[in-house]
């Protein structure tokens, strides 16, 4: 057992400290880090009590139900700061992206204190495929939201598209590696190969600028 | 078994037939100048890609075992509101809540929406595709009805269907002695219908009917459709899938029209 509330506490400290000394996209970039890491911590805590209350198994409740779980805590923070604040594209993906590192290093802390960091071929794929998977599927987020809002379609049911989005990939990563052979290995790339075809709109809507929504 | 090489064969012919179509609608897109209707489409093929692929994962690693609520059910509630969506962008009329065929619409979706948790008693998946298929089922008929695409003695008969329709299922979860003869008969029914949706929105696009016709017409058809997937099983599904699958071309020609009328 791991006391997950004490590797929290331990890493945010000094990450919260660093906010007094940064500003700007840094600060940003940190905060949304630490909301990443909590949200994992709290995702963690819903899973294990739809576990005990639903009967699945534990692998089952990982397949099924965490991807549901993960996606929906990690999509509360942009979608609230998009509607508050209305940051431009590239603060959005910055957010996005923090919150998908965040809850990967945490959870991949978590992991390798639980199940030991022994096995190389462990360590790369928790850090190439789940590692990567969560900041996929938060640039999936911002980027469908960032279309959305340009297209004026910023409403509850293009809000709910871009949510399925990351909730489906997430759960067509974790559906693919749960039974060993070809699909597990088709779906530890996803990952990769989807970052890669991310980068392609990523450059072509220009995300990654900081020019003003158009309204 | 025989019948899932049929599934992942029809899964795989969606997803196909969803990516030539999402490529057809960012290409509209490109020249439609930010028409609602049409980015709304686009987010609903991105929707069912990704919930085909779901399925198609599912199906070849767990096809034996009855899917428990999962990840695509965002998917598929994300598909009913956008699709409604894009509906409401274009029949933008004030919208008759009480209305006695949005009424009997609305009370054919809650006894749907019943009946699945009778199969499967999956109450949570009930409420969250529920009110978004209760929307579009009722979007649905009042585009139908707003752009007058069928003569009325024609939505009576749909409307005989539909509850016809539901009657046989319940039946069939009843009296399983009966069963089999009342899913055989709901599967004529189910195929006859959506058969002659299919021949009726052919001929209104040969005879140069407007879009609001050709979209209303589409839309109820892939409602249709939808409502059938849900009926069926085994070989069945399968067939009803292809069927499916043909219907959502249809719906892309009507946003087409809209788009560039």
């Amino acid at each position: 057992m791991i006391y997950a509330e004490n590797i929290l506490l331990c890493i945010a400290v000094p990450l919260l400290l660093s906010l007094l000394f940064v500003r700007g996209g840094a600060m940003r970039f940190i905060t949304a880090f630490l909301g990443g890491m909590i949200a994992c911590l709290l995702s963690a805590y819903i899973s294990g009590y739809l576990y005990l209350v639903t009967g699945l198994t534990r692998q089952d409740v990982s397949i099924f139900l965490s991807p549901v779980v993960e996606e929906s805590l990690k999509f509360i923070p942009p979608v609230f700061i998009l509607l508050v604040f209305s940051p431009n594209d590239r603060d959005l993906m910055l957010m996005a992206v923090g919150i998908g590192v965040g809850f990967a290093t945490f959870e991949n802390i978590c992991y390798l204190l639980t199940e030991g960091a022994s096995s190389l071929l462990f360590v790369l794929i928790r850090g190439l495929a789940v590692g990567v998977m969560h900041i996929v599927s938060m640039a999936t987020l911002s980027i469908a939201l960032s279309i959305a809002r340009r297209l004026h379609a910023l409403t509850l049911p293009g809000i709910l598209g871009a949510l399925s989005l990351s909730v489906v990939f997430h759960g067509l990563y974790n559906l693919l590696v749960s039974a060993p052979g070809v699909t597990s290995y088709i779906g530890y790339l996803l990952p990769l190969v989807s970052a890669g075809f991310l980068y392609i709109p990523c450059r072509l809507l220009r995300l990654g600028t900081a020019e003003p929504p158009q309204s | 078994m025989p019948y899932m090489i049929g599934e992942v064969f029809s899964t795989g012919l969606m997803i196909l037939t969803t990516i030539v179509l999402l490529a057809a609608t960012v290409r509209l897109l490109v020249h439609a100048n930010k028409s609602m209707t049409a980015v709304y489409f686009a987010f609903t093929m991105v929707s069912i890609l990704l919930s085909e692929f779901y399925w198609l994962a599912y199906d070849i690693l767990r096809g034996d075992v009855r899917m428990p609520f999962a990840a695509n059910e965002f998917a598929e509630a994300a598909f009913f509101l956008l699709l409604a969506s894009s509906l409401r962008t274009v029949f933008r009329e004030r919208f008759p809540v009480f209305d006695r065929a949005i009424l009997l619409t609305a009370l054919y979706a809650v006894g749907n929406i019943v009946l699945w948790i009778l199969w499967n008693g999956d109450w949570i998946e009930a409420l969250l595709t529920g009110p978004a298929y209760l929307y579009f089922l009722v979007m649905a008929m009042f585009a139908l009805r707003q752009s007058e695409a069928i003569r009325r003695s024609g939505q009576i008969v749909l409307g005989c269907a539909a509850f016809a329709s539901l009657a046989l299922m319940y039946l069939a979860h009843f009296i399983p002695s009966v069963s089999a003869a009342m899913d055989l008969v709901n599967y004529i029914l189910l195929f006859g219908v959506l058969g002659a949706m299919v021949l009726g929105f052919v001929r209104a696009l040969r005879t140069g009917r407007e879009s609001r016709v050709l979209l209303a017409l589409a839309y109820c058809a892939v409602v249709w459709a939808q409502n059938s997937l849900y009926m069926s099983t085994g070989w069945w599904y399968a067939a009803m899938e292809m069927l499916y699958a043909m219907t959502m071309p249809a719906m892309f020609f009507a946003v087409r029209r809209e788009v560039i009328a």
